[in-house]
């Protein structure tokens, strides 16, 4: 459904990405996992149009979609959960919602309804200005909003950095009822034992290469630990 | 005693003037964070506009103005589409060199079509027209039309941006670019309709500017600066601070000249000055908005 192939990515003269390989089925949840600067964020980046990728090195549904703008890509049914939450701080919690469906508004399951009754702590906020929600609220706000678009696939980025174990525990839960949907999800984690309990297959990156994929249940400690830190 | 009061309405309703003029400006800025220094000279490009259709077609000023929206709508678009867009990014420079050519285009263009002669848009009766208030206190129809023109255009302005889904994208885009263009907005199109906008607006100042005063190409920038230090007492971003802004300059004009007619310009320039002193960031910063 989504693939890269040789997926390179530059921040002016500095190379993130060496040619990343991936490949992401309907309704299938990979993560991608890797230490700081390995490109899982520069990966998704390149995806969603916000860096420059080669025409074909990004392909959906079997289109070349790499030279699409970020606006356009969205409008395919590609939608990111950004690093860092990044709401609009001058718009509401429901005004960040309604805005996720902007550039695509098609019929499909999420609606802000659905949105509310996945996370109800946002409802009852809806009105509240965006900053002044928890970093928890925050990071639930982001996801209704790009689910809002009714995506087909998902790219969430550390959606659990800098919360609190028990936020995270919430904000995974709501993963199988995304999921539900046939919605393909692709997870970039630092936090590796939570990345795995809910993927299907991981991808690990070291210095913008693939270094190791595979289903969780088959790959080792070692294996991971090797190809996370490279010794 | 009652000169006073006479003094401080006709400044308020000077204010309403200058709001007008800053309002457009303060879209532009808050949006796409662009200084058009040519929205003084596009305010007088409306204005001949306006002179034009009531020339040639011999139509009603305010009839006039209505034609010319759309297509200053139109002109607008195509300016940030064609040209704008492409000067927008981290450096503040490039938009600033390429509306100062413009604004210098507009002038010269102007010049070539209409020659230097100052003009002014008729309306007849109405022009010196005025509401009696009692105790010896008049007020002027048209600065008073002025000023409830700039309160109403400052309110649909609200209203479109905290409203509707495209004032939501405006806000959005202006927040945060990057993640803007990840929720399907085409952040061009949204600063080329902004820009539409802001010379919808610019026509109904150039309308009353037409009507209450004299015009050639060149008052452009003159008059950009009362808008730039109105935009600026208010803080930037903010419409309503845009509309105090014009006020406190415009009551400070007139203060000054009642004071003394040479004080006029400077009393406003004052003021302006204190404010910034006293709150760098304007009376209605955008944060608290």
């Amino acid at each position: 459904m989504l693939e890269t192939r040789g997926l390179t990515a530059y921040y002016g003269d500095f190379q993130a990405l060496y040619g990343i390989d991936t490949v992401i089925a309907p309704g299938e949840t990979i993560a991608i996992i890797g230490a700081n600067g390995a490109g899982k964020s520069s990966y998704l980046k390149a995806i969603t149009g916000l860096l420059r990728a080669g025409p074909d090195s990004v392909r959906f549904e079997d289109r070349p979609i790499g030279a699409l703008g970020a606006a356009n890509i969205l409008k395919l049914g590609i939608a990111m959960v950004p690093e860092g939450r990044r709401l609009f701080s001058s718009l509401t919690t429901e005004e960040n919602l309604l805005i996720g469906c902007y550039g695509r508004n098609v019929p499909g399951i999420w609606s802000l309804d659905s949105v509310y009754a996945l996370f109800p702590v946002l409802k009852a906020r809806r009105a509240a200005p965006s900053h002044t929600l928890s970093g928890g609220e925050q990071q639930m706000a982001a996801i209704g909003r790009a689910l809002m678009s009714n995506p087909r696939v998902l790219l969430c980025d550390e959606i659990s950095l800098g919360l609190a174990p028990i936020m995270i525990r919430n904000i995974y839960q709501a993963m199988p009822r995304i999921k539900k949907n046939g919605t393909s999800i692709v997870l970039v984690e630092q936090d590796i034992a939570q990345a795995m309990k809910v993927a299907d297959r991981v991808y690990c990156f070291q210095e913008g290469r693939v270094s190791l994929s595979g289903r969780p249940a088959e790959l080792t400690r070692e294996q991971v630990h090797l190809a996370y830190f490279g010794h | 005693m009652q000169g006073w009061v006479g003094t401080i309405i006709q400044g308020v309703l000077l204010g309403g003037l200058y709001a007008m003029f800053a309002a457009g400006l303060s879209l532009i800025f808050g949006i796409m964070r662009l200084v058009n220094l040519a929205h003084g000279d596009l305010i007088v490009l409306a204005a001949f506009a306006i002179l034009a259709l009531t020339t040639w077609l011999g139509l009603d000023p305010f009839l006039a103005a209505l034609l010319a929206m759309p297509a200053m709508f139109a002109a607008g678009f195509a300016l940030q589409h064609v040209l704008l867009n492409r000067t927008l990014g981290r450096d503040l420079l490039p938009p600033l060199l390429v509306t100062f050519g413009l604004s210098i285009i507009i002038q010269n263009g102007l010049l070539e079509a209409f020659t230097a002669d100052s003009r002014r848009l008729r309306l007849g009766a109405i022009e010196t027209a005025s509401i009696e208030l009692g105790g010896k206190l008049a007020i002027g129809v048209m600065p008073l039309l002025t000023l409830v023109s700039a309160i109403a255009v400052i309110l649909l302005l609200n209203l479109l941006f905290y409203r509707t889904a495209l004032g939501r994208a405006f806000r959005a885009t202006s927040d945060d670019l990057e993640i803007a263009q990840l929720m399907g907005i085409d952040h061009r199109r949204i600063y080329a309709i902004a820009m539409g906008i802001a010379m919808v607006v610019a026509t109904i100042a150039a309308l009353y500017l037409g009507i209450r005063a004299n015009f050639d190409p060149t008052i452009g920038p003159a008059r950009l600066i009362y808008a730039f230090e109105a935009v600026i007492i208010g803080g930037l971003g903010s419409l309503w601070g845009t509309l105090a802004g014009g006020i406190i300059i415009g009551v400070a004009q007139t203060v000054g000249a009642k004071l003394n007619p040479e004080w006029q310009i400077l009393a406003g320039h004052v003021a302006f000055l204190i404010v910034v002193v006293l709150r760098p960031r304007g009376l209605f910063p955008r944060a608290l908005d």
